[in-house]
């Protein structure tokens, strides 16, 4: 509250008003200052935001603090100022325009029910630019840009604003002798505040469209968009409830990371890239990170990437994995030195890979998957007569056993280990089961 | 920086990595080379990169773009020095190799 009482908080230095004769702008401005009086705020309490356009003009003429920004953003500007200092009252002087220009941060704001007030000065145009229609430019208008008559559907900002979420949201004109009151109302309210104030742009809208006073209540009826306060709802604030989330989140155990420390080691020399390429649903990526990982637990620098459609359960699945004792700097794979091939849509995604490979290399296939384009060794994926009855649901562990025993990069143990280190424990009882058989 | 190296390689991103295993065996096989990695494109560490181009001749500049930042260095740089760009926009990381290959020239 101020400390002493302020009969106004126009600046007076810089009256008078730079608006156009007869323009609504100037009337309500002195509403927002009679407001705020009959509040009895502290100007230092308040923060007067300002979009583009002739209402931009207003921050000069108020005592209070002012931010002025980009055309369409004074919203987020204002969202943003309210959640660093919850204690200021912050204000949105906004035009249709800006409405149109920034429309998703009018949503937003109103679905989050973000603490601040936005006054929209709805003159149904561009009027700082010469007249061009807006959001808002009733049906029929003429306007520079809608010469023979807008075609669009009007925005209704107040009902756009109420659909959305907003706490309070209300219809006026510059004209309404209450104005003070319902803006009072609105700061009040704990949450998105919106009064669409209807006005008149003398020099464009209203030149051209005979469009006075009595015109806009009457198109005001006819639209059925009444005054007065639409909505007024109890719905806690963005400010209020992202403290109390914050406040609970603060109580719990902070996050903590998995921590893959040596438990075994390996006498790996030179990096191996190995490249396993199957189907959606297969579960390839879990076994190469089930790889990487026991690589990790042998004391091995490894990277691991995926390849798979945007679109999940459906085609390749391709795992990538680099195993090192140095560092993997470089994490692509131009050359595999081994690829596992478990399903047709990965053999097919990875063919310009393995056409690449040479004797030296090697290709494991799964049944009906050989002949593969390359001059690499090729050998069927043979695994343990006790594990033909898991190939169907679980081909990719076992691959990954299988690669484990064939490659020997770490012990076998240490793939058992990344099983019950990094899979959920339902999973990892499944996988180290399938495991078994490569130990019998 | 290596002393004596008229090349230097700026990178930045995952890019910069690739550039760390190229100039890792370029130097093993007796290669002068320096590497400067970016870790702030914006605003562009001006002095830092200025301070860098004492005696170079040479800039290579490996990206996964047609060559964006390369203008930024082509900004800074002397117009004598020899500005390379190593660039792909296939999807498909840069390899150590092409850099290696642009430093060979």
């Amino acid at each position: 509250m101020a400390d002493k009482i302020f009969d106004t908080y126009i600046a007076e230095d810089n009256l008078p008003y730079e608006f156009c004769p007869g323009c609504s702008h100037g009337k309500v401005l002195g509403a927002i200052s009679n407001s705020l009086k009959q509040q009895g705020l502290d100007p230092s309490e308040v923060v007067i935001v300002t979009d583009i356009g002739c209402v931009g003009l207003s921050d000069k003429y108020f005592v209070t603090h002012a931010f002025h920004g980009l055309h369409g953003r004074a919203i987020t500007y204002a969202s943003g100022i309210k959640m660093q200092n919850p204690d200021l009252n912050v204000i949105v002087l906004i035009g249709d325009g800006g409405c149109g220009i920034g429309g998703h941060h009018l949503l937003n704001a109103a679905r989050l029910n973000t603490d601040i007030s936005v006054l929209v000065f709805n003159n149904f145009n561009f009027g700082m630019t010469g007249g061009q229609h807006s959001v808002t430019t009733p049906l029929d208008s003429i306007t520079p840009t809608t010469s023979l008559g807008s075609t669009d559907a009007p925005m209704d900002i107040a009902g756009t604003a109420k659909v959305n979420g907003g706490g309070f949201v209300a219809r006026a004109t510059a004209f309404d002798k209450d104005l003070p009151d319902l803006i009072e109302k609105a700061m009040r309210h704990g949450g998105f505040s919106l009064i669409d104030i209807w006005e008149l742009c003398t020099a464009y809208y209203v030149a051209r469209n005979d469009f006075g006073r009595k015109e806009m209540l009457s198109y005001m009826n006819g639209m059925e968009m009444e005054s007065g306060v639409l909505q007024k709802t109890d719905r806690p604030s963005f400010q209020t409830s992202y403290k109390g989330i914050q406040e609970q989140a603060s109580k719990q155990k902070p996050m903590s990371g998995l921590v893959l420390e040596t438990q075994f080691s390996s006498t790996l020399d030179k990096p191996i890239r190995i490249v396993l390429a199957g189907a959606a649903g297969q579960k390839v990526v879990s076994a190469g990170n089930l790889l990487a990982s026991a690589a990790t637990l042998s004391g091995l620098w490894t990277s691991r990437r995926a390849d798979f459609p945007i679109t999940i359960q459906t085609g390749f699945s391709v795992a990538e994995v680099v195993i090192s004792p140095e560092p993997v700097l470089y994490s692509g794979i131009v050359k595999p030195d081994v690829a596992a091939l478990i399903a047709p849509e990965g053999k097919a995604k990875i063919a310009r890979l393995t056409k690449t490979m040479k004797k030296s290399d090697t290709i494991y296939f799964a049944e009906g998957l050989g002949d593969v384009e390359s001059s690499a060794k090729q050998y069927p994926l043979e695994f343990p007569n006790s594990a033909q009855k898991d190939i169907r649901k679980n081909i990719s562990a076992l691959t990954a056993g299988y690669l484990a025993k064939q490659l020997k990069l770490f012990p076998f143990e240490a793939l058992k280990e990344a099983v019950r280190k990094i899979q959920k424990p339902k999973i990892a009882e499944i996988n180290l089961g399938i495991l078994t058989c490569f130990e019998d | 920086m290596d002393n004596g190296s008229d090349t230097l390689i700026i990178s930045y991103g995952i890019s910069a990595r690739s550039m760390e295993a190229a100039v890792k065996e370029l130097r093993s096989n007796g290669n002068k080379v320096s590497a400067l990695t970016v870790y702030s494109l914006w605003p562009i560490p001006e002095k830092k990169i200025l301070s860098s181009l004492d005696g170079i001749k040479r800039i290579i500049i490996p990206e996964m773009n047609h060559g964006q930042y390369r203008h930024e260095i082509e900004r800074l740089a002397n117009e004598n020095v020899n500005i390379v760009g190593v660039n792909r926009v296939d999807t498909f990381l840069i390899t150590p190799e092409e850099i290696i290959k642009a430093y060979h020239g």
